[in-house]
């Protein structure tokens, strides 16, 4: 942000935040009498920060939410900023500048819909469903019935494809469809935080992709998510003639539908709106009620609540809900019989939605291990249904009970073993996500660090492994003699010869005789030939292929015949004889490179000779010689494109030893052929180069160079000139050299970087096939085209691992741990065997932990039975007995856990399969696939609420093997494990160990516990958890009141040698004991709960659960905790990531991160000298018992964003090797976001004018100002949107508004958007 | 005040179109029963918050979301008796 609105923001600042400050209200459990006086804050707070302490949610939330005070005030700002801005945006030097960039879109879905939204070319209808997903995005998804876009033979299940994604920027609320009258189609009805209600046709979209005659907004009132601004319910017409958008109180707004008349029929006409308002109603859904033809008519649920001036004598109507029916009046309802018979158990669901062609798509409210799918109903015939409930007539409706009703629903059983349903497909759901760890933590197995989440609820729990890139299928993996140098792979090209198509076949009419014909695998002294067909087979002499010597390059020519190129000559076979080319004297072919019709091969010392097909004689011409400056590492000629009708690739890139690529002209006329055109020169040799075509008619090629150094680099080519772009992209991959191939995934043509060779196939079984190899042996892998749809859309493709977690985790740490070589356990369980030397291990710990849920072993003592089979369920019951049991024995008897664990190396499934019921059945059961498609999350026995009780463990992980369980330890007794970190004790030799906080009896409402406690433990040989001793910390004084050090433990940190605890409103140092920790030191009186904490050098930071950051220091010769600076502003901390001594970067309950700093200056005025307490010291406590006051130096605010969902967790890391840090968050709802640090002036001033532009001119889609939204409770202080920015290249901007805005930047279309690309690519 | 199209509306009008609209005699109950409401309804209509919540309380989304409406009916309990809503006033 420029200046003028710099300081402007920071004073908006202080004042929006300062409105969402309340004073404490009263107390809001329910049991309370009614409390008009002041309340204490103690109690108050208490109270508000109960649910909090699980996994952190301040649930009550005691403080008002004021949005969007602020909002004109910015608007105002943001018009005169234009204002001023508009000739010469001027930048000065900020403190700090980011940007946000999402790695990976919100996965939580909010809402799915189903309808006809877009026409085929052939009048074809098919049923697509939109989803809404958390963060305001809107995605078409066609459910289409080919596996692939190639003609495959294999039979074709429906999948999920994108169509469409649209970033809304806004907070979308609720959708619907549309239908009107005499329509075929529908359009989508959507509400958001704009105010607007906005009218989406995908049909004009999809076609023209001008957003602005698709959408039709319509205001009606604020912006923001208030209490009665209309658009938490959006319900329609089923005849589509009326819309009806009410609040979740008093407000509903019908809108009365029409044809535009206007310009095209497609557009919806919006009359003015009806209002069909009640006061003191809370609205709880509202429907639209099919009455054919009469009157349009809206069903809501509703409560209405008592005048609060009203003194109705304590009589509270809790449950008085009323069905209430509206009619819109523009010139009744009968239930005759309901049956409902249990079909199968889904997971939880957002929205369901069943289609025509009986698929079912579930949008699950929580992801985790099981993602949003795609059902297939199989049957629907119940004769055995458990259990069947008739309502006759609607008499019976009425009069029944509801507690009746109610109890015969509840007689089902969950089954957690699909009977009638399989699923087929699935969308990923990362919601929600809990914390996250970055890092390379595989053993050196690979090059980039990888993301770990933890996540997911109760039985869908899981931890996640995220890798950059596109995940893959591994479908076979054969043993090779030898380890292989190269590998190719060559098509089957009909004689006729119209095809013609090169050998990575982007022809897609001749797809049908385009699959590979056979893989050839190069040797250092062989070459084995691999003929593709349902099986891969070896061919010998048949081939016709020299099998006696390497092959540098080989593939099919447009005439049918193959080509063989070898060190010594050049082999053409053709019908199966063979013609051969020799090299003249003892010199020998370095490299080579064929297509179709062309053959370039390079001599040692540099010579390059040139061939093409002579279509007539159906031979090979040999034509002229050139000499490079210096010898040629390699070659490629591209490829010849028959649907363009080429006959020859007119260009050739060498790359040579001097570290240069050239492009040398095919022209065949005599004076340009093997004539030079355009050199690059490279920082490091090349490996390989490739060109490729450009997608549009008349554009640039592209080169790609894979250099020895590890990077990659892409450049364009002219069409016609053949002169490289300037300023080529560089990527950095690894630190191997980088090999390039050409494959095309979904018809389009792709490059693959990678460290070693890989080619591609295509057969029959498998359409879209890569072939690699890896070591000595040969994979056939395909790649998994979902993960790549997200790519088009300028998101990253992730690939995922996911481990299954036995309850909701809440935290983890990494702990450095000592193993000894012999770590293997042997299966004789006879312990180690001598070790050799001591290794260093790195080991993930997680604390899970759920409320209201029954441990492991009470759920198999009760019986539960996740998988639903009866023969099954007696030898699982022991099992699960004798796992419970040994979770006892593991505490005391180190021989009980050798064995114990003994178990876990052999079935890793086995720790879980106890409640996680299809890893338990893919041991019994051979089609695991299958198993998995038929299986359900059940959460089991649920206790009465009036005895909450927890189900709570301790895992360790090794991430080095696929995240295998190595030791878990059941907490049992109620007690929840809430928070664990590693800490290294001086006194113990600095010896990582674990230190978990738990409490015991926790309970939300009211929020209170027995006691809280520290445990230690050891990791024994990196493989097992031993616990040390627990430290107890009592709540409650003897007489039952609350001590003042109570409180649940919700952080820990390692400091100083020592361990600081967080308990409740008490800061603690802890020093370790024989038999528990020593306190040393505590700071007491602090304003609610410690929810994160952060150690650096003498400091500590620690963020409260409502107000905001603080910062103390230890003086070590007065054994104090000093206060030294807090935060002016409340913020319910969340999470927190120290960025460097003296800046922090916070995550709050709402969605905002922000970055604090300390002022310069600030830390030295609360030395204490004398070492005694002086008048001025800040940890004094105030009158109300808090420590802290106005001398308390304060916190500045440097940035200020509104992500758009609760960041759970933060860190800072990259995600290349050697690349500067950023910082990764991830949200609630799944979203992975990084906010990158700018380098360079340029590059703020450029992106600070871009996000300015594009605030004016990107399309708003639900009427949303991108600037409000990213200053939903307070003003956006210099961090930029990246996602505004992204819209610039995939928002729908017309290309009349890019160039414009390509003028103000004094810049060109292609610049802003490699500009943007080298940002993103930057960071990954 | 005055409307968008110009013409001046009275406080009463105001009260009776916006909710919680206070006045110079409204009681600390109704004034705290009024923030609550917007703050249940606040976290009702996002969902990442409605979602955090379910995830701290081992809650489906929707029983979370039918706790905060039943919250919201009398998110501070019964009205104190008449005599006291005056007293407060008086102060």
């Amino acid at each position: 942000m420029s200046t003028p609105s710099s300081s402007a923001a920071t004073t908006a600042t202080g004042n929006g935040t300062a409105s969402t400050v309340a004073k404490p209200p009263p107390s809001t459990s329910s049991g309370q009498p009614p409390s008009p006086q002041p309340q204490p804050p103690s109690s108050s707070t208490s109270d508000a920060a109960a649910a909090a302490a699980a996994a952190s949610t301040n649930k009550n939330g005691n403080k008002p939410v004021v949005e969007e005070e602020k909002k004109m005030d910015i608007e105002d700002n943001a018009n005169k900023e234009e204002e001023s801005s508009s000739s010469n945006i001027p930048v000065t030097a900020v403190a700090m500048k980011l940007l946000d960039i999402k790695l990976k879109p919100s996965s939580a879905i909010i809402k799915s819909i189903i309808g006809e939204f877009t026409t085929t070319a052939i009048q074809q209808k098919i049923q697509q469903i939109v989803v809404v997903r958390s963060g305001g995005v809107l995605e078409l998804y066609n459910i289409s019935s080919s596996s692939n876009s190639s003609s495959g033979a294999s039979t074709t299940t429906p999948s999920l494809k994108l169509m469409k994604r649209l970033e809304t920027r806004s907070i979308v609320r609720d959708i619907t469809t549309i239908r009107l009258v005499g329509e075929k189609r529908d359009v989508l009805a959507c509400s958001s935080d704009s105010g607007c209600l906005s009218i989406i046709d995908f049909n004009i979209l999809l076609k023209s992709d001008d957003l602005e005659a698709a959408i039709v907004t319509t205001p009606y009132g604020k912006s923001g998510c208030r209490r009665s601004t209309p658009g938490q319910y959006l319900a329609s017409d089923p005849k589509g003639r009326a819309i009806c958008i009410s609040a979740i109180e008093k407000r509903k707004l019908v809108y009365v539908l029409n044809h535009n008349q206007e310009g095209s029929g497609a557009k919806i006409a919006v009359a003015s709106p009806l209002e069909a308002h009640r006061t003191r109603t809370l609205c709880l859904a509202t429907v639209g009620i099919d009455n054919g033809y009469d009157n349009p008519m809206f069903a809501c649920i509703e409560i209405q609540y008592p005048d609060d001036g009203e003194d109705n004598n304590g009589t509270t109507e809790s449950n008085n809900k009323q069905l209430a029916y509206y009619e819109l009046d523009l010139g009744s309802c009968i239930v005759k019989s309901i049956t409902i018979a249990l079909l199968d158990t889904l997971p939880l669901a957002n929205s369901l939605n069943i289609s025509k062609k009986g698929l079912l798509f579930l949008a699950s409210e929580f992801g985790g291990y099981y993602d949003h799918g795609l059902y297939q109903f199989e049957r629907i015939d119940l004769p055995d249904a458990p259990t069947m409930k008739t309502i006759t007539s609607e008499k019976e409706i009425e009069t029944s009970e509801t507690s009746e009703t109610a109890a015969a629903v509840t007689t089902f059983t969950p089954n957690s073993k699909l009977q009638n349903l399989i699923l087929i497909d699935k969308l990923d759901n990362l919601s929600p996500t809990i914390d996250v760890l970055v890092g390379e933590l595989t053993d050196g197995l690979e090059t980039a660090p990888q993301i770990y989440t933890i996540g997911g609820k109760g039985p869908s729990a899981c931890l996640k492994t995220l890798r950059h890139g596109c995940s893959v299928t591994e479908l076979a993996i054969s043993e090779l003699p030898g380890i292989p140098g190269q590998i190719f792979t060559v098509n089957n090209i009909s004689e006729e010869g119209n095809s013609g198509s090169s050998g990575e076949g982007d022809d897609e009419d001749s797809n049908n005789n385009n699959y590979s014909k056979y893989i050839v695998v190069s040797f250092a002294d062989a070459t084995l030939v691999l003929s593709v067909g349902d099986t891969v087979e070896e061919v010998g002499r048949e081939s016709g292929f020299l099998t006696t010597t390497p092959t540098l390059a080989c593939g099919s020519l447009r005439n049918g015949s193959c080509i063989q190129i070898h060190p010594i000559g050049v082999r053409h076979i053709l019908k199966g004889q063979a013609m051969e080319w020799h090299v003249p004297g003892l010199n020998k072919i370095e490299c080579a490179s064929t297509n179709t019709s062309q053959v370039v091969i390079a001599l040692a010392g540099g010579e390059i000779i040139y061939f093409e097909l002579d279509l007539l004689s159906n031979k090979l011409t040999e034509g002229p010689k050139r000499r490079m400056k210096a010898d040629v590492c390699c070659l490629d000629v591209g490829i010849v494109s028959s649907r363009k009708g080429e006959q020859r690739s007119l260009f050739c890139a060498v790359g040579c030893r001097d570290s240069t690529i050239q492009i040398i002209s095919l022209e065949p006329s005599k004076d340009k052929l093997l004539k030079s055109l355009g050199t690059l020169g490279l920082k490091s040799r090349p490996n390989s180069v490739k060109l490729l075509p450009s997608s549009m008619v008349g554009g640039d090629l592209i080169l790609m160079v894979g250099l020895d150094d590890g990077s990659s680099l892409r450049a364009t080519v002219d069409p016609i000139t053949g002169s490289i772009g300037t300023s080529p992209t560089r990527r950095f991959l690894g630190a191997r050299p980088v090999s390039v191939s050409r494959i095309p995934i979904e018809g389009k043509m792709s490059l693959l970087l990678l460290f070693k060779s890989r080619v591609l196939i295509s057969s029959e079984a498998v359409p879209e096939g890569v072939v690699a190899t890896s070591g000595n042996t040969l994979r056939i892998i395909s790649i998994d085209s979902s993960s790549l749809s997200n790519d088009s859309d300028g998101n990253e493709a992730f690939n995922t691992n996911k481990v299954s977690l036995r309850y909701t985790p809440r935290q983890m740490t990494l702990l450095s741990t000592t193993t000894t070589d012999a770590a293997v356990v042997t299966t004789d369980g006879g312990g180690d065997t001598a070790a050799a030397a001591k290794q260093r291990k790195v080991v993930l710990a997680v604390v899970e932990s759920d409320y209201n849920d029954y441990g492991l072993e009470e759920k198999t003592s009760m019986g539960f039975d996740p998988t639903g089979k009866k023969a099954n369920s007696n030898k699982k019951g022991t099992a699960g007995n004798d796992d419970g049991g040994d979770v006892k024995k593991e505490e005391k008897d180190d021989d009980a856990m050798d064995e114990d664990s003994d178990d876990d190396e052999e079935k890793p499934a086995k720790v879980d399969g106890d409640d996680e019921e299809e890893e338990e059945e893919e041991d019994d059961d051979d089609d695991e696939d299958d198993i998995l498609a038929r299986s359900t999350p059940v959460r089991g026995p649920i206790p009465p609420l009036s005895t909450p009780s927890w189900g709570s463990c301790v895992r360790l992980v090794d991430p080095s093997n696929a995240c295998d369980t190595l030791d878990i330890i059941e907490m049992g007794r109620n007690e929840a494990a809430l928070c664990c970190c590693s800490v290294r004790f001086h006194t113990r030799g600095g010896e990582s160990l674990l230190a978990v906080g738990s409490v015991s009896n926790l309970t939300f409402h009211p929020l209170k516990q027995s006691s809280s406690h520290i445990a230690l433990y050891r990791v024994v040989n990196g493989e097992r958890l031993q616990l040390l001793h627990k430290t107890t910390i009592e709540s409650n004084t003897t007489d039952g009141s609350t001590t003042d050090v109570g409180g649940p433990i919700l952080a820990l940190a390692h400091f100083q040698g020592r361990l600081l605890v967080g308990i409740g409103r008490t800061l603690r140092l802890y020093e370790m004991g024989k038999r528990q920790l020593l306190r040393k030191c505590e700071l007491k009186g602090l304003p609610t709960f410690i929810k994160t904490l952060q150690t650096a050098g003498d400091r500590a930071y620690f963020g409260d659960m409502m107000r905001s950051l603080h910062i103390v220091r230890y003086e070590p010769t007065a054994n104090r905790l000093v206060l030294i600076a807090n935060d002016p502003c409340p913020r319910p901390i969340v999470c927190q990531e120290l960025l460097d001594f003296n800046t922090i970067a916070v995550g709050d309950k709402f969605g905002n991160i922000s970055v604090l700093r300390l002022p310069r200056g600030t830390d030295t005025a609360t030395v204490d000298l004398t070492g005694e307490r002086a008048l001025w010291d800040t940890s004094t406590k105030t009158k109300n018992g808090n420590i802290g006051n106005s001398n308390t130096a304060k916190l500045e605010t440097l940035c200020q964003y509104y992500v758009g969902e609760v960041v759970t967790s933060m860190t800072r890391s990259s995600l290349v090797a050697g690349v500067a840090e950023s910082l990764i968050y991830v949200t609630v709802t799944g979203r992975i976001g990084a906010l990158v640090p700018f380098n360079s002036r340029d590059d703020v001033e450029f992106y600070s004018q871009l996000e300015e532009l594009l605030r004016v001119e990107a399309p708003r889609i639900t009427g949303r100002d991108p600037q409000s939204y990213r200053s939903y409770y307070s003003p956006v202080m210099h961090v930029i949107d990246g996602d505004l920015c992204d819209s610039f290249i995939n928002g729908g901007l017309s290309q009349q508004k890019q160039t414009k805005i390509a003028e103000r930047l004094d810049r060109s279309v292609g610049e802003i958007m490699k500009k943007l690309e080298d940002t993103r690519n930057s960071l990954l | 005040m005055s409307n968008p199209g110009g013409a001046s509306i009275s406080a009463e009008q105001l009260k009776a179109r916006f909710v919680g609209t206070g006045n110079a005699d409204m009681s600390k109950y109704e004034w705290m029963t009024n923030q609550h409401r917007d703050t249940y309804a606040s976290h009702l209509a996002h969902y990442d918050q409605l979602s955090y919540m379910a995830v701290a309380e081992n809650q489906s989304i929707g029983r979370m979301r039918l706790k905060l409406f039943d919250k919201m009916i009398q998110p501070c309990g019964p009205p104190p008796p008449t005599k006291d809503i005056n007293r407060l006033a008086e102060k």
